[in-house]
């Protein structure tokens, strides 16, 4: 047979309908076909865009003879971005291989090559087919292939016992795993396809290795492991004579699989098999496939043959191909036991529908009837009180629901039509209209809407639009609706509408569909649904179709179940409902449940006289609900009405053809739920154009609404609550006191408190001392706090110490009055409030931290001077750099009193005292010292010679200004080598500061001469000196601190040296001006 | 500091939340004011406050629902200079002054002037005179601080935390005030982002805001 007229005929035999395929390249890759593969470009001709797939079909036979011999393998769906390259691959055992990929975003197929004669061809043969389409590729929609990824739907582990039977290679249709999150690049095939390289023998095989046929055959998940789409990132690669087709992450996919036991459910397997298989052949097979064909039309067991096949016949493969064949069943007996394998048993489906259009939550209507489009936003946006933009959490308001809810009856009509595939036509009225007044909402529910083959492929049809505007035109005159939302899959459509005025109170629409047909997926049978909440209450409505044939009412049972479990209204933030956790939930559509039991004659008889009671009695549903194998706890109405199916179509009567088919009620509406009444239920016979009736149903159910007055002072309370748990969960905490006094403070002396801090709040509590705006710190330099910050379990309390001290550092600021003992703590609580702490106190003015020019003007000791007249002093004499020689005449001392007295003491007690400025002296002197020197001019100096030591170093450290000021540091640092160059920076000094250096410098080489007694040296006092007189200016200390903590030593190091220089060039040197 | 505490979790949806500060001279009865706002009480001896106290609250308007944090700040002078700490980052204001006491209406007139020059641009301030019930004690005029508000477009009621009088009515006349963003929420429901725009228009309109 042809292998092109075989695919067409096959396709065609998918639906039965009229050829929609305008272009098949099957011939393209003939070495294919050699090994049983033949890759096609199909097209639909029904669309103007151009949909297409690669399709890799596979058959059994050396020669294609029936179209039973082939089967689909692979689809690669073909977009916009379709890519294709080739790329020569290295590989020890495979010669020079080559690789075609052809690849969208979706998925990726690999085809290895090996560089055979008979494959030369191939590689052009690709191209040529794809550059024949590539410009009608282009133009391909990517919404064209929606459907595959519609079935990457895993299925429930109860169903993969029917999927045994892979007749057309469905199993690939899972494949293409597209999470939202990541782009994958999914597989199209994954069981190893090999065919024989020499003449295969694939029954004779099978026969050799029944375990691996077995093993196959009875594990079902072989092919239904894919549907999870945990093969997500996975190749094909297929080569075309002999190797396989491969996952690139086999690996992970494989050692996950391993876990599992891929024998599972064997023993409900086989049977299932068979009904695949006849719900298959309703599709595909219009007669029953012979046993043979069954065999070699199973895709697994044909892999498996297959794969034997090479294994024992690997001795006769090709010479070229031995390697690769051997590779190859290296790998496969890897990975075979493993291929079959699982799959994440829930994960949530993704239906096609809500990624194409708006978020499923989103309140969406499409408007229909109204008026214009105008008002639509604007009612929309009217309160409803019932959603909670409140911060409150949906679980309080629905404990509250009857605190701001009343009950109000509201109509829904309910319609189910199975309308056979035909042409909307002829009036619904009879169905749609046949009630006095106008229901609120309509749900109607159609089935075998599309019967075409891109309805069932593609999901695409154009009998969608044609029905839903047709039964807009039949609802009921005397009500406005608009349409809540659409869905359908494959021939199942569901209708929501709502009556004009009540529209604002439906929100929270969501969607999904879940098909049950071939392979347990195929939209061809299983359900749509809508969900929705009408004022408060949740409604959820589905249309379903379910399995055919008088004696499948288990399958139905199945599908029922099936639709449920994989049924998910997601939600945005990812949670779902299902379908019982709605308030109110209504089934309808062609069930598909017979009479069974009673011969076609009694049943007519029955009929006729309109004796339901023995008819219903033998109703399949009906037993099946008694025996609660199906729809438990659904209700359904009582039937007064004759079986809906099967009419010959275009009349009354019943199935008059050759099957004779036996009358059933088919179609039917159960619901869920005490909510509602029953009013009607019914069908309508007027209604020839299918071989269904329409069925209908009435019914009135007490809706929650909302009473916005009551449901805002609701809300008010619970808000009230929110905030006051709020309010009382901050942290709370007690603190001793709020000011803290330190009285009159002095040099060098030393202040502490303690701060108790409790937790008397409710909840435990990390507490900071924070900075103020602006600040640096959190405290003034002054200051210790001790800790600074900490944790306070409740009913548990902290001491906080905070020491205050006024050392060198901080005194010349106090000193001048620039800064006071004054300062602010905020103790920041984590989440909650600050708390204030004062602390403040006046500081005594000492010498030590004043400066030259103020004390040399000072007559009397500081302490007796007013703080006011020190600060006057220090004003007037900060811009001593324009001091001129006119000021002389301002009464001043030629160095510091102090300084004098310090000097002059050790001039007397210390020149010949050894240790002199390195052993230190003692706080209690040196207070006394600070304390001689503030308050007066005493006869002697207390304390010992080391005390006054440090005294004068610790007044020349303390000093605002150094002694050589800061302005002259750098010039003096520049000079340090060069006595005429420092006698000229010297020169330059203010009066007061020169004084002290020549006066200092005269004690230093006065100490020098009784160096053998005091073992003081020059190095030593130049470098003391030198640290002294040439403190380094915060400026510079900045930009030290930027330096990395090498280069800060060298230079350190350096500064040092010429400090030390500079000063030693006056101690070798007697300088007089 | 603008944002704290403004991600605590406090429910299933976002709302606007909005930090509000009080301000006035000591003892005009702010944190009488929070108190009452917050919680429906009134002590007749209210501590003074010695920090900034922090509180949060939910109002209801007619379509949305906006989050306080309110920030009660030390009144006495000497911790004037840590005012800024919280008005910086405010969306609205309180200046607070007492009816019976010129002073510190004068205060508030200051603190107005301070919040005009450094608080956030778009700033909602409120004037409150406080301590209504004291009427027979008056010293500031009802009409003279309505003229100083108008003048300077500040909402303006006199309120008493001791009644309760005015005291949910000035925090709400703020909230109706305040601009709401799209952003300051992400609504789930496209209702209410109509609404925001809705409001906003009208806030547009009624010029309020404009200065």
């Amino acid at each position: 047979m042809e292998p092109k007229a075989a695919i067409q005929e096959f396709l065609l035999k998918c639906n039965g309908h009229e050829l929609c395929i305008d272009c098949i390249r099957c011939d393209i890759v003939p070495a294919w076909t050699s090994g049983h593969h033949i890759l096609a470009l199909v097209s639909s001709g029904a669309s103007i865009e151009a949909e297409q797939g690669l399709f890799l079909f596979k058959y059994t036979a050396e020669i294609l003879s029936a179209v039973e011999e082939l089967s689909v393998e692979t689809i690669l769906p073909i977009k916009g971005d379709f890519r294709k390259h080739l790329v020569p691959i290295q590989n020890a055992n495979v010669p020079s291989t080559k690789r075609a990929i052809l690849q969208t975003s979706k998925v990726k197929v690999e085809i290895d090559v090996v560089s055979d004669s008979k494959e030369q061809n191939f590689f052009s043969r690709v191209d040529e087919c794809v550059q024949a389409n590539f410009e009608k590729i282009k133009r391909g929609i990517s919404a064209q292939f929606h459907w595959i990824q519609r079935y990457q739907v895993p299925m429930p582990l109860v169903n993969q016992t029917r999927h045994g039977f892979d007749a057309f290679g469905m199993s690939t249709f899972n494949d293409f795993e597209t999470k939202n999150h990541r782009q994958t690049v999914a597989s199209s095939q994954f069981y190893p396809v090999r065919p024989a390289p020499k003449p295969p023998q694939p029954r004779s095989h099978s026969v050799h290795n029944p375990s691996a046929i077995q093993r196959d055959f009875l594990n079902p998940t072989a092919a239904s492991a894919f549907e999870g789409g945990f093969f997500e990132d996975t190749y094909a690669m297929v080569d075309s004579n002999y190797a396989t087709m491969k996952s690139e992450n086999r690996l992970s996919a494989s050692d996950a699989s391993v876990e599992r036991n891929p024998y599972a459910n064997l023993a409900a397997t086989p049977p299932k098999n068979a009904t695949a298989e006849e719900e298959f052949s309703e599709y595909i097979h219009p007669s029953p496939p012979k046993p043979r064909q069954v065999t070699t039309n199973h895709p697994l067991v044909q892999t498996s043959s297959s794969s034997s096949t090479s294994s024992s016949s690997s001795s006769s493969s090709e010479e070229d191909g031995t390697e690769t064949a051997k590779d190859a069943l290296k790998f496969e007996d890897d990975f075979y036991p493993r291929v079959q394998p699982t799959k994440p048993p829930h994960l949530p489906p993704r239906p096609y529908k809500q990624k194409q259009t708006k978020p499923s939550s989103t309140f969406y209507m499409d408007q229909v009837i109204a008026d214009g489009p105008g008002d639509e936003y604007s009612e929309v946006t009217a309160f409803t009180g019932s959603a909670t933009p409140y911060g409150i959490r949906e679980e309080v308001l629905k404990r509250r629901e009857k605190d701001y809810t009343y009950l109000e009856p509201f109509r829904i009509f309910i319609g189910t039509w199975n309308v056979n595939g035909q042409n909307a036509a002829h009036s619904l009225s009879d169905w749609l209209m046949s009630d006095g007044s106008p229901p609120h909402i309509y749900a109607i529910g159609f089935q075998e809407l599309d019967l075409s083959k891109e309805a069932f492929l593609f999901n695409d049809s154009v009998r969608e639009e044609e029905w839903r505007v047709h039964v807009e035109k039949y609802l009921h005159s005397d009500g406005k609706y608009t349409l809540v939302r659409l869905v359908r899959l494959v021939g199942m459509m569901l209708l929501v509408y709502v009556r004009e005025g009540q529209k604002r109170f439906v929100r929270e629409v969501i969607t999904d569909t879940v098909g049950t047909g071939i392979m347990g997926k195929m939209g061809n049978k299983g359900g749509v649904a809508v969900r929705l909440m009408f004022h408060n209450t949740s409604l959820c409505f589905i249309n379903s179709h379910l399995a055919a044939h008088l004696d499948e009412f288990e399958r139905r049972n199945q599908d029922y179940n099936d639709i449920c479990q994989r049924m998910r209204f997601e939600k945005d933030d990812g949670t779902f409902y299902q379908i019982r956790d709605h308030e109110f939930v209504i089934w309808m559509g062609d069930l598909n449940y017979r009479i069974s039991d009673l011969p076609l004659e009694v049943v007519t008889d029955k009929i006729e006289k309109r004796d339901f009671r023995v008819l219903l009695e033998h109703d399949q549903l009906n037993k099946q609900l008694d025996l609660h194998k199906v729809f438990h706890q659904y209700i359904e109405g009582q039937i007064g009405f004759k079986p809906t199916y099967k009419y010959d179509p275009g009349s009354n009567n019943y199935d008059t053809s050759e099957k004779q088919r036996i009358p059933a009620w088919c179609d039917r509406i159960l619901y869920l739920g005490s909510i509602a009444k029953q009013l009607v239920y019914r069908s309508h016979d007027t209604l020839l154009l299918s071989d269904h009736k329409p069925v209908s149903s009435l019914f009135e159910v007490q809706v929650k609404v909302v009473d916005e007055s009551k449901f805002r002072k609701v809300i008010e309370e619970e808000i009230r609550k929110v905030d006051r748990r709020e309010n009382e969960a901050l942290p709370q905490l007690s603190i001793s006191t709020n000011e803290i006094h330190i009285g009159d403070l002095h040099f060098m002396e030393m202040r502490k408190f303690t701060l108790d801090v409790a937790n008397v709040g409710q909840v435990d509590t990390g507490f900071s001392f924070v900075n103020k705006l602006d600040e640096k710190s959190y405290c003034k330099p002054w200051m210790r706090i001790q800790p600074p910050k900490g944790f306070i379990c409740v009913g548990e309390f902290q001491e906080i110490k905070i020491k205050i001290e006024v050392n060198k550092q901080t005194a010349c600021f106090l000193n001048s009055g620039q800064d006071k003992l004054e300062d602010i703590l905020i103790l920041r609580l984590d989440n909650g409030k600050d708390y204030y702490i004062t602390v403040n106190g006046t500081y005594q003015p000492s010498c030590f931290g004043a400066s030259i020019e103020t004390l040399v003007r000072m007559v009397e000791p500081i302490r007796e001077m007013k703080i006011e007249e020190i600060q006057r002093m220090v004003q007037e004499q900060t811009d001593w750099s324009e001091e001129s020689e006119a000021d002389i005449t301002t009464e001043k001392f030629d160095i510091p009193k102090e300084i004098w007295m310090m000097v002059d003491f050790l001039f007397r007690n210390g020149l010949e005292t050894e240790e002199l400025f390195s052993k230190g002296g003692f706080h209690e002197e040196l207070v006394a010292i600070r304390d001689t020197l503030d308050t007066g001019i005493p006869e002697a100096m207390p304390g010992s010679i080391y005390s006054i030591g440090e005294a004068l170093m610790l007044f020349l450290e303390c000093l605002r200004e150094p002694v050589i000021p800061y302005e002259f540091y750098n010039k003096c640092l520049e000079a340090s080598n060069n006595y005429t160059l420092c006698k000229q920076v010297l020169k330059k000094l203010p009066r007061s500061h020169r004084n002290v250096f020549k006066y200092l410098a005269a004690f230093i080489r006065e100490l020098l001469l009784h160096n053998d007694d005091n073992k003081l040296d020059q190095k030593t006092l130049a470098t003391l000196f030198g640290e002294l007189f040439l403190r380094t200016p915060p400026s510079e200390k900045e930009k030290e601190s930027q330096m990395s903590a090498s280069n800060r030593r060298t230079l350190g190091q350096q500064r040092t040296r010429k400090k030390a220089s500079f000063v030693y060039q006056f101690i070798i040197n007697e300088y007089d001006e | 500091m603008a944002n704290r505490g403004s991600h605590k979790p406090n429910g299933s949806s976002p709302m606007c939340q909005f930090k509000l500060v009080l301000l006035g001279e000591s003892a005009v009865g702010k944190s009488s004011l929070v108190l009452r706002f917050v919680k429906g009480q009134f002590h007749e001896f209210q501590e003074s406050t010695i920090g900034a106290a922090f509180l949060t609250q939910t109002v209801v308007l007619d379509d949305t629902t906006l989050k306080f944090e309110i920030w009660d700040t030390a009144g006495q002078e000497r911790y004037h200079s840590l005012a800024p700490m919280y008005y910086r980052g405010s969306q609205a204001a309180v200046v607070v002054y007492d009816i019976t006491n010129q002073d510190t209406f004068a205060r508030a007139k200051t603190w107005v002037r301070e919040l005009e020059k450094q608080g956030s641009p778009n700033i909602v301030i409120a004037l409150a005179g406080n301590k209504a019930d004291m009427a027979n004690k008056r010293m500031v005029e009802y009409e003279d601080a309505q003229a100083y508000a108008e003048e300077k477009s500040l909402l303006f009621m006199e309120t008493s935390a001791k009644t309760a009088m005015n005291v949910n009515d000035i925090f709400l006349a703020i909230a109706k005030r305040l601009p709401r963003n799209d952003d300051s929420g992400n609504r789930q429901r496209t209702q209410g982002q109509h609404l925001e725009d809705k409001d906003r228009r009208e806030v547009k309109e009624g010029g309020c805001c404009s200065k």
